[in-house]
């Protein structure tokens, strides 16, 4: 029993250290980045998730990684893998930045293209844009037989602001399935039904890794009904649950 | 540079990591206060229970309750199975000279809306027939409903357009209710894997249950679905960690379930459900395939005490994979057990046993289910919950049972089929 209670105090003490370890890292380095030797780099320029404004055929791409805390009650395992991204950006005249994006887990599957309409005040900048996503998937093992298909609509907003040679970005989110086709076996459902699945909130950093490649940090925070490579767990739950979803991008 | 991206890195993932809970599972089931007409009411006989029993259509009241609804008893309670959001309704009361009366709550269970709900059967509108045991009256209920506490004020009209055949033998069709009755993820008041669940279950109707079994530190089979203690499925407390890791005298003094329950044992589940309950079919799903050689004396015995006090009551040890397998064929006697193979059919046909149990996400099966019942098997799906798959396997599968999460939806769509 006092075995169970120690080692009960040490994952607590575990846990208090690292959520503190941040807080002392940030500080630490708020006094750093004054030491930072200055560049003649602009992240303005690179910078590829910032809501800026692009020259006309503008092209700019990055690949990344994320990785998403799936709701236990919707899988009730931890089974974790990671998404692989794609995403890429192209100017058009008017402010108007085409944004494709291209996200996979093998099994699931979401391609994404939209405009958005950016405008930049100084180190300030913002967007509004709108996004028709598909996505799909297919599982045959592991005791699954199952298909899916969807369309979604994603109006979203984003704004930015560039700190010296760093890029932070927020970009909110506001998706809504139009359509759903799922298939067990020979058993297919459709729904056509539109369901506003919940906000997310999305925050990003970019900086110069070295030369002019670019490392993107960011936490996604969907408040959602529906999480697409979740797919074949075929939640039931009529509520929002909360998925936050680490990201690493490169633009090389 | 490299710092200040450490730093977003780390923070990032010290947020991604954490367990996040922002909704509790407590969802409070409206009651009527004392001093309702429900208290003067008298409670009705088995014979009078039965006359309103069948399918009802709602006439008004739909925007809640759907196009139609079941009406079906179970020891002195109504329930009410809808189709839309998985609705269901749990009333009673009984007669007051010649009026029904009946009050209650109603749950939609694939959300989290409830509140009360009231139905009266006046005298010249089927009250008077019950009352007389008239067995092909007509019958109107009228009422209300509101929402969470309020007082009901929306008007229902339901009348009874079809009763179940008379010729209806005990109900062949297994609805299986999972975790002994639902998730406590599915905020129902009472804990998952619990005697009180499965006393919730019946109403829901269940007519079996799945219960999961972990066990202790000295080997005490205790009924639990998580591998570890967690704020899911137990009270916030200092204990954490696998659930092997305790013995059952600290499982049972010092952890309490997420309402407040105590862990139970396979041994006290099957002997509240042989001696409380009307259930006919339990699958012990074992979490670890050391359990295998302390769940099966135990199943035998009840299965023994079953038959001899005529009971309807099988029990069967569930084998999700191939460990679980080995350690079946691996007990002595193992031929004499009654047992339930996830697998393939030929796993089925090399243990032999009784009852083949598919995940509902390969499909209908038409083919292997057809197989299995050349064989004088049974063929029972799971997990399904899914409402839009659940009527189509109703509709086109040719299963034995299901089970779900939501045997309230599934006891729907049976009896409707059943009324055909």
């Amino acid at each position: 029993m006092q075995h169970i209670l120690e080692q009960n105090k040490v994952m607590l003490r575990k846990r208090i250290f690292v959520l503190s370890l941040p807080l002392i890292l940030t500080a630490f380095l708020s006094t750093g980045q004054e030491r930072h030797i200055k560049q003649t780099f602009d992240i303005k320029k690179s910078a590829i998730m910032l809501p800026k404004e692009y020259a006309f055929k503008e092209f700019n791409w990055m690949f990344g990684f994320s990785f998403a805390k799936v709701p236990f009650d919707w899988v009730e395992t931890s089974l974790q893998a990671p998404l692989f991204y794609l995403h890429a950006n192209y100017g058009l005249p008017y402010n108007i930045v085409l944004n494709a994006e291209w996200q996979t887990l093998i099994v699931s599957n979401q391609f994404r293209l939209g405009a958005k309409w950016t405008h930049e005040i100084g180190n300030f900048s913002f967007g509004v844009g709108y996004d028709q996503n598909f996505m799909f998937g297919k599982m045959g093992f592991l005791g699954f037989d199952n298909r899916f298909k969807g369309w979604t609509s994603i109006p979203n907003v984003s704004v930015g602001l560039k700190i010296g040679n760093v890029a932070l970005s927020a970009v909110g989110e506001f998706p809504a399935i139009t359509s759903l086709k799922r298939t067990a076996g020979e058993i297919d459902t459709y729904s056509s039904k539109n369901v506003f699945i919940g906000p997310s909130v999305n925050f990003y950093v970019e900086q110069r890794l070295y030369k002019h490649h670019i490392l993107v940090v960011g936490l996604k925070n969907s408040y959602t009904k529906f999480f697409f490579p979740a797919w074949m767990a075929f939640s039931t739950f009529n509520r929002r649950y909360y998925v936050p979803e680490l990201f690493l991008g490169f633009k090389l | 540079m490299i710092r200040t991206l450490l730093a977003a890195v780390v923070l990032t993932i010290a947020v991604a990591s954490c367990d996040y809970m922002f909704d509790d599972y407590i969802l409070d089931i409206p009651e009527f206060g004392p001093g309702s007409i429900h208290d003067q009411t008298h409670p009705l006989n088995v014979t009078k229970q039965l006359i309103t029993e069948g399918i009802y259509e709602v006439k008004q009241g739909k925007e809640l309750l759907g196009d139609s609804l079941v009406f079906r008893w179970n020891r002195n309670i109504l329930s009410i199975f809808g189709k839309r959001m998985g609705i269901y309704s749990l009333v009673s009361g009984g007669s007051l000279d010649s009026i029904m009366v009946m009050q209650g709550y109603w749950r939609e269970a694939l959300s989290d809306n409830t509140g009360l709900l009231s139905l009266i059967a006046k005298r010249e509108e089927g009250g008077m027939a019950i009352m007389g045991e008239e067995p092909d009256c007509a019958i109107t209920w009228r009422g209300t409903f509101g929402y969470g506490g309020g007082i009901p004020s929306s008007p229902i009209e339901l009348k009874l357009v079809k009763r179940f055949p008379k010729n209806k033998a005990i109900q062949k069709f297994g609805v299986i209710a999972h975790r002994g009755g639902g998730r406590t993820s599915d905020k129902l008041p009472v804990s998952e894997n619990t005697p009180d669940m499965i006393s919730l279950a019946q109403h829901f109707g269940a007519t079996g249950i799945e219960i999961d079994t972990r066990l202790s530190k000295d080997d005490s089979v205790m009924i639990y679905h998580d591998s570890d203690l967690n704020i899911r499925l137990t009270k916030k407390g200092p204990f954490m960690g696998p659930v092997q890791q305790y013995t059952y005298q600290q499982l049972r003094t010092l952890v309490r379930l997420y309402h407040g329950e105590v862990m139970p044992t396979l041994r006290e589940m099957l002997q509240y459900t042989l001696d409380s309950t009307d259930i006919r079919f339990v699958w012990i799903d074992n979490k670890d395939a050391v359990t295998m050689e302390k769940v099966i004396p135990i199943l035998m015995e009840f299965n023994k005490r079953a038959k001899e006090i005529d009971r309807n009551m099988l029990t069967v040890v569930g084998m999700p994979n191939e460990k679980m397998m080995d350690a079946y064929l691996a007990y002595p006697g193992h031929e004499n057990v009654p047992a339930l193979c996830e697998l393939t059919v030929p796993d089925v046909e090399k243990v032999n046993a009784w009852v083949w149990g598919p995940r509902w996400t390969m499909g209908i099966q038409t083919s292997e289910v057809k197989k299995i019942h050349d064989q004088g098997r049974f063929a029972v799906l799971w997990t399904l919950d899914d409402p839009q798959f659940m009527e189509k396997f109703m509709e086109e599968g040719q299963f034995d049972g299901i089970l779900t999460n939501y045997p309230t939806l599934l006891s729907y769509y049976y009896y409707v089929k059943m009324c055909r």
